[in-house]
């Protein structure tokens, strides 16, 4: 009796434990699936990839369509978007490869690349380019070579950037503000600047007030021959911090960029820039992006144009230089990588996808495409194309990728922007702290 | 087992002994049949983790590669070379000592008004209650990030009558007083608590000090008050814990960076950022484990002050 009873339990128990592990796995049934779905011996030959980016809704549209044509030429494989803002992009990615869940298909950015690749988190490409999948014969070579790491290649260029000043170039006519010259200065950035805002009141500025952006601030420094790292340790002196974050503090008095408050609650959204909401004239950003600041701007009757980032009074060489502006990876424990260099070659080379995507990534990284699309451009993606154009001539090679802890150092850039912007502590203190900071960042990062 | 029960039935009166203690173990075994989900639960996907994070907590884990044992470096630099650490506890200290009595009291407040035997109660208690049921989730939280902006609809009002405020969350003075706000609207789940306490006390005392000239504040503090203290307690006790993990409104309305000027750095927050954004788990997690011991500590204080001012009315047996 004392058996049957035992058994009895025993049954029940199992049965407990099974309603709950199951009740448990309905969570994750998801990415399990879209694990396990993928194994070979999927009876129907169907094959479901995951695919991440980052970006605006124009992007979003595009790359959806782009993903729809795939899939019309391929029936058996589907590819499943994940798609988000900029913001908490990375985070949520790096969580995901430390899950072992990442999707299949990454959208990279240049800063991550080389730490993701050394950590075994992205697909080697190499083998695809010499079978049939992946064409990169007529990539540019510099692209190529900032998608590889240790001799490797792990990421494929989905686009040409460089930094600019956007500006609206309607509103510089109509208050006879002769436009930026590709010879321009900081100085007659600052002047312009004011004169803007003086020209059209208050409520409205020169331009965005991005001394918290360090990438721009690398430019800046790079007019004086340095980068933002220099040997795994922050590069810029003092003194060139102080001359920034000076000239910005001076633009803010005579009313030429945001106030502190306006900048505290702009966020790296492109609709949130003031440009966008029609309350300034200019602002800093990538020249791919110039697509979407026309398309979400407030006054649509505006044309919006591009100008080389002001240059140094006395420069050493162009601050100016040409990014891969995103990569296209796959993640290293994909089920299907085959089929993940072959929808990368899609995006890359098929005639069809890459005037679906257009320049809106960035120039295309493929020649032939590039000449193909260049007959039959929109105005506005012209000026993308001819911007690079400018910037190819007289560019200097990009900074080798940022080390371990950029992200806090780069965390740590906004909040000494905002520190002196809201006055809080002087700026010698504020410098230095940071400068502090940013050197424990990257010491612990190594 | 089997062999402790065949020694003690040697004796008639083991027997009966045995008789016991295997009725009381079938009894134990019932109730772990009905907690077993709940017990594999606690080890799958509490305990199991909580122990991994202490041992991560000891290590330097950049998340893509394997955790490097580091001791106790990560709980000595938190304390001696991480000013915004620092930061992060004042900020938190601030929300959690501004942000709790308020709610209280302000609960406290409706709760009393709603006990004035005012008809359609159970409408009353469902609105004021909603807040809660809404306010911890992203959407209220953007909602009030619009609210409360530079041109949302508070400085629209206020324009109205000629003043001219600054944008509530993006301004370092005021925008961890625009979160405690959001917080402090959320009263409604300690409200109904204290209206339950309130619903307990019997109407004769009331009356009885009425009689004797005691005013209403006077009955108030010495007889509401006392006999609502275990209430009290209770709810300073629930909103202390979860005031120091709050997380999701200062992630929401700083846009994920604490800002602006950190001064919406709440330490869960930090402790994300430190996770996820730098990818710094071990530090994280020793961070996590700093806040465990924090609100035990701030527990144990207020446990240990309860009885100085918490009265039951059976003397506390």
């Amino acid at each position: 009796m004392m058996q049957g009873t035992m058994k009895k339990w025993g049954v029940l128990l199992t049965l407990t434990l099974l309603l709950f592990t199951t009740a448990c796995g309905g969570g994750t049934s998801n990415t399990a699936s879209s694990g396990s779905g993928n194994s070979e011996a999927d009876a129907s030959g169907k094959i479901e990839l995951r695919m991440t980016w980052w970006g605006s809704q124009t992007r979003h549209d595009l790359t959806t369509k782009v993903i729809k044509l795939f899939e019309e030429k391929h029936p058996n494989i589907t590819i499943k978007p994940e798609y988000s803002g900029w913001d908490g992009y990375m985070d949520k990615l790096t969580t995901q490869v430390a899950g072992s869940n990442a999707p299949d298909l990454l959208q990279m950015d240049y800063a991550f690349l080389s730490d993701f690749a050394r950590r075994g988190a992205l697909l080697d490409l190499t083998p695809y380019t010499q079978s049939s999948e992946l064409d990169i014969s007529k990539h540019d070579k510099s692209m190529i070579d900032a998608g590889s790491i240790d001799g490797k290649l792990y990421a494929i260029t989905l686009g040409v950037n460089a930094p600019g000043v956007i500006y609206d170039a309607t509103l510089l006519q109509q208050l006879g503000i002769e436009a930026p010259q590709e010879s321009w200065t900081w100085k007659d950035f600052s002047e312009m600047s004011a004169k803007i805002a003086a020209a059209k009141g208050q409520g409205f500025y020169g331009s965005a007030d991005i001394s918290g952006m360090t990438n721009m601030f690398e430019v800046f420094l790079r007019q004086s021959g340095i980068g933002l790292f220099e040997n795994g340790k922050l590069a810029a002196t003092n003194e060139q911090l102080q001359q920034w974050f000076d000239m910005w503090a001076a633009l803010r008095a005579n009313g030429g960029v945001t106030p502190a408050e306006v900048t505290a609650s702009t966020t790296n959204a492109i609709e949130t820039r003031p440009i966008s909401l029609g309350t300034a004239a200019m602002d800093f950003a990538w020249s791919n992006q110039l697509l979407t600041f026309q398309q979400v701007n407030k006054n649509q009757d505006h044309k919006l144009a591009i100008q080389v980032i002001p240059h140094g009074v006395n420069e050493t060489k162009s601050g100016e230089y040409l990014k891969p502006g995103q990569f296209m990876s796959g993640y290293s424990k994909t089920k299907h990588p085959k089929e993940v260099a072959m929808f990368i070659d899609f995006m890359v080379n098929d005639p069809e996808a890459t005037a679906i995507l257009g320049s809106e990534r960035g120039v295309p990284v493929n020649s032939s495409v590039r000449e193909q699309m260049q007959s039959k451009l929109p105005d506005s993606e012209k000026a993308i194309f001819q911007f690079i154009d400018v910037v190819a001539k007289h560019s200097s090679p990009i900074n080798p990728p940022y080390p371990q802890g950029y992200s806090e150092v780069d965390t740590s850039f906004k909040t000494a922007s905002e520190q002196i912007a809201f006055g809080q502590g002087s700026p010698a203190d504020v410098i230095q702290q940071f400068i502090d900071n940013a050197n424990a960042a990257l010491a612990s990062g190594q | 087992m089997k062999m402790i029960t065949t020694t003690i039935s040697r004796t008639r009166t083991g027997q009966k002994a045995a008789r016991t203690v295997k009725r009381r173990y079938a009894h134990n075994r019932i109730a772990l049949l009905f907690l077993a989900p709940w017990l594999v639960g606690l080890v799958l996907l509490t305990l199991g983790p909580m122990l991994t994070s202490l041992y991560i907590s000891f290590t330097n884990y950049t998340i893509l590669n394997p955790p490097v044992w580091v001791g106790l470096q990560n709980y000595i630099t938190m304390f001696t070379g991480d000013p915004l650490f620092i930061k992060s506890l004042k900020v938190t200290f601030t929300y959690v000592g501004v942000s709790v009595p308020v709610k209280l009291i302000f609960a406290l407040l409706v709760a009393m008004l709603l006990n004035r035997g005012i008809r359609g109660l159970g409408i009353y208690r469902t609105i004021y209650y909603i807040p809660t049921l809404l306010g911890g989730s992203v959407a209220i939280a953007m909602l009030w990030r619009k609210m409360l902006g530079g041109d949302g609809l508070l400085n629209g009002l206020l324009a109205m009558i000629g003043i001219k405020a600054p944008d509530w969350v993006a301004n370092p003075n005021y925008a961890l007083y625009s979160i405690v706000l959001l917080s402090v609207w959320q009263f409604g789940s300690s409200m109904i608590i204290f209206l339950a306490g309130l619903k307990q006390i019997p109407p004769e005392y009331d009356e009885a000090a009425a009689v004797d000239g005691a005013g209403a504040v006077r009955r108030f503090f010495h007889i509401t008050l006392p006999i609502l203290s275990p209430v009290i307690f209770f709810n300073l006790v629930m909103q202390l814990i979860t005031s120091f993990q709050s997380f999701t409104q200062a992630f929401i309305i700083s846009n994920g960076s604490g800002g602006p000027v950190n001064s919406t750095l709440m330490y869960s927050l930090y402790l994300y950022k430190k996770g996820f954004a730098f990818f710094q788990m071990g530090y994280a997690s020793a961070m996590a484990w700093v806040l465990v011991i924090l609100i035990g500590l701030f527990t144990l204080l207020v446990f240990r002050s309860s009885k100085l001012w918490v009265h039951y009315e059976d003397g506390g047996k």
